[in-house]
């Protein structure tokens, strides 16, 4: 049974006196136990929402979103669900509470009555997930915007998730924490098949994705694997968005009459294709 | 009248053994109409830093002059200069507070003293320049936006107030990549016409390059480089080296050296990057 199944969902937002707007379009989705998928689009496009949606946060005025077979429209599912699908937001400073790393990363099993001998242990395997073990006795406040992240996200692995949905979680780091933070959602992935949902605008956190879905106006638009995807070209400049430097530079070199794939994505690959 | 920082100190916290030393000892000059791209990673002063041209903060030691004002002087007149230096701030929602978005880009230019119709031209051009539509969007709050949309009613804030400086702190994050282009020459666009000087607070170096005169890297509270983006960028193991990521391409570039390819690493664009490679390849032929 897939993880996620969303039939035909709609979604407004109420917009001023009398008016709304419609964030979600018919949007149908199927996403797998341990898939890695990976959203883009312009701003305003409907993936915050859509993010929101896969853990009953908000609901659908019509069409229905159903999370592992429990519709979130159903009240009696609204914490299992909070449960299973764990959220990481943009800003680091915002989602840190407590004084302390473990204290933060206990704050999710202790509201779903985990008992305190478990706490302990589910904190610090969680941290240790994230590679911040020892860490566990700093301020929060006095760490970098990669290892934030990482401790939010260890939070919400303390709750035991099956999935993790993150709406832009690297739009605030540097590349160090950029990376830190990418290495560790796809070793999670990789290792203990947690499914993620990662929310981007930066082409290149795409490139390791098992799927890539490209939102327009409060629909899916295109959809398929990375490579797929960058390589069309013109259905994603007709979008204004672009493939990976990287790829785009495959390309043209291709256009100029030498032997690169149309769908060259990293760095490696590039390199190896051209001393060949 | 040029930014000029004399052995710029400050330290977070002084005397309490949370003390942090932000800024060591930094010296700089700006000129009139720079363009500068400002780089470094999380913790490494930058936003410090700039929170000193406008006199947000004020120097433990040392001295800063912006716009011919001394910002440790007494009886400055900081509210003028922050007329004059415009300031973005890194999480655009920190920076929203009215109920519309056309009163919140109206806000600052309100008190400069303009006319009914003046300030409305104002929030409409503003608006426009972060492809924003007065009409469609004017009337709705700010907080009920996508996290993108925020952040270009942020910018049209400040960009509303016209000032002689502007300075912005990771503009273009959370901005799909149409509108980073499009806030990048936009930026351009205004320079051009108004010889503002315009700092650029970054991660992203391969974004900010091709339109930055001048880049200054920091590292752990320093200057640790200072020159064009070419010259910058033709560091690149000693950028990885302070946890800076080389742009891809100049990573290709590295990693093509590294396997025996003659070819620069200094290129800014996918078009420059083409042009080398095509102009290697064929040495390469050539040779055969
Ligand atoms: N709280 C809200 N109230 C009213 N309208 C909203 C609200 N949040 C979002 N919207 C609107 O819904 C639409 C979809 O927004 P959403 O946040 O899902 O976009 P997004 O793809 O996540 O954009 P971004 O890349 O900027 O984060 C937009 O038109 C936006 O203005
Ligand atoms: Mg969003």
């Amino acid at each position: 049974m897939a993880l996620f199944e969303i039939k035909g969902a709609n979604f407004f937002y109420p917009s001023g006196e009398d008016s709304e707007i419609q964030a979600l379009k018919d949007v149908s989705l199927t996403i797998e136990e341990g898939e890695f998928v990976v959203i883009i689009g312009h701003n305003g496009s409907g993936k915050s929402t859509l993010a929101k949606l896969l853990n009953g946060l908000l609901l659908p005025a019509s069409g229905q979103v159903v999370v592992d077979g429990k519709n979130t429209a159903d009240k009696q599912h609204y914490w299992p669900i909070r449960q299973q699908v764990g959220m990481v937001f943009q800003n680091p400073d915002n989602q840190l509470i407590a004084t302390m790393v473990e204290e933060d990363v206990a704050f999710g099993p202790e509201n779903l009555g985990v008992p305190t001998p478990d706490i302990v242990k589910r904190v610090e395997e969680s941290l240790r997930q994230v590679d911040m073990l020892s860490y566990r006795r700093h301020a929060p406040h006095l760490l970098s915007g990669g290892q934030k992240q990482r401790i939010a996200i260890a939070g919400i692995l303390a709750m035991r998730p099956r999935c993790l949905v993150l709406d832009e979680p690297t739009a605030m780091l540097d590349p160090r924490g950029r990376r830190e933070v990418l290495e560790t959602v796809r070793r999670l992935n990789r290792e203990e098949s947690m499914t993620v949902v990662w929310i981007t605008h930066h082409m290149a956190e795409a490139v390791h994705a098992d799927r890539v879905l490209v939102m327009e106006d409060g629909s899916i638009v295109m959809q398929g694997t990375p490579r797929e995807v960058f390589s069309k070209t013109k259905l994603l400049q007709s979008l204004d968005l672009d493939a990976p430097d990287i790829t785009r530079l495959g390309q043209m070199l291709a256009e100029d009459g030498y032997a690169i794939s149309q769908d060259v994505l990293t760095v490696e690959e590039l390199a190896v294709e051209l001393c060949r | 009248m040029p930014i000029t920082a004399h052995n710029l100190c400050h330290e977070y916290s002084p005397g309490t053994p949370y003390a942090i030393k932000a800024l060591k000892d930094v010296s700089l000059e700006i000129a009139d109409g720079e363009i500068v791209g400002l780089i470094g990673h999380t913790g490494s002063g930058k936003s410090t830093l700039i929170q000193h041209f406008n006199g947000l903060l004020k120097p433990t030691s040392g001295w800063i002059q912006v716009q011919g004002v001394n910002t440790v002087g007494k009886g400055v007149n900081l509210r003028q200069l922050r007329q004059k230096v415009g300031l973005v701030f890194q999480y655009p929602e920190h920076q929203l507070f009215e109920e519309t978005v056309a009163a919140d880009v109206a806000f600052g230019p309100k008190n400069l003293g303009l006319g009914k119709d003046r300030l409305e031209q104002r929030v409409h051009d503003a608006l426009a320049a972060v492809d924003l539509d007065l009409d469609e969007i004017g009337h709705r709050s700010p907080f009920e936006l996508s996290g993108g949309q925020m952040r270009r009613v942020a910018i049209a804030g400040v960009l509303a107030m016209e000032p002689e400086i502007l300075i912005l702190d990771e503009p273009t994050a959370g901005l799909d990549p149409r509108g980073r282009n499009d806030i990048l020459s936009h930026l351009r666009r205004i320079h051009q016409h108004r010889r503002l000087t315009l700092i650029i607070v970054s991660h992203s170096m391969d974004e900010i390059a091709a339109m930055v005169d001048r880049i200054i890297v920091m590292d752990q509270g320093t200057i640790h480089a200072d020159g064009s983006p070419r010259e910058i960028f033709a560091q690149g193991e000693d950028l990885r080296a302070i946890g800076l990521d080389v742009p891809p391409l100049t990573s290709l570039m590295l990693e093509l050296q590294r396997r025996g390819m003659s070819v620069p690493t200094d290129v800014l664009t996918v078009q420059e990057a083409r042009q080398a490679l095509l102009q290697s390849l064929k040495g390469v032929d050539g040779d055969a």
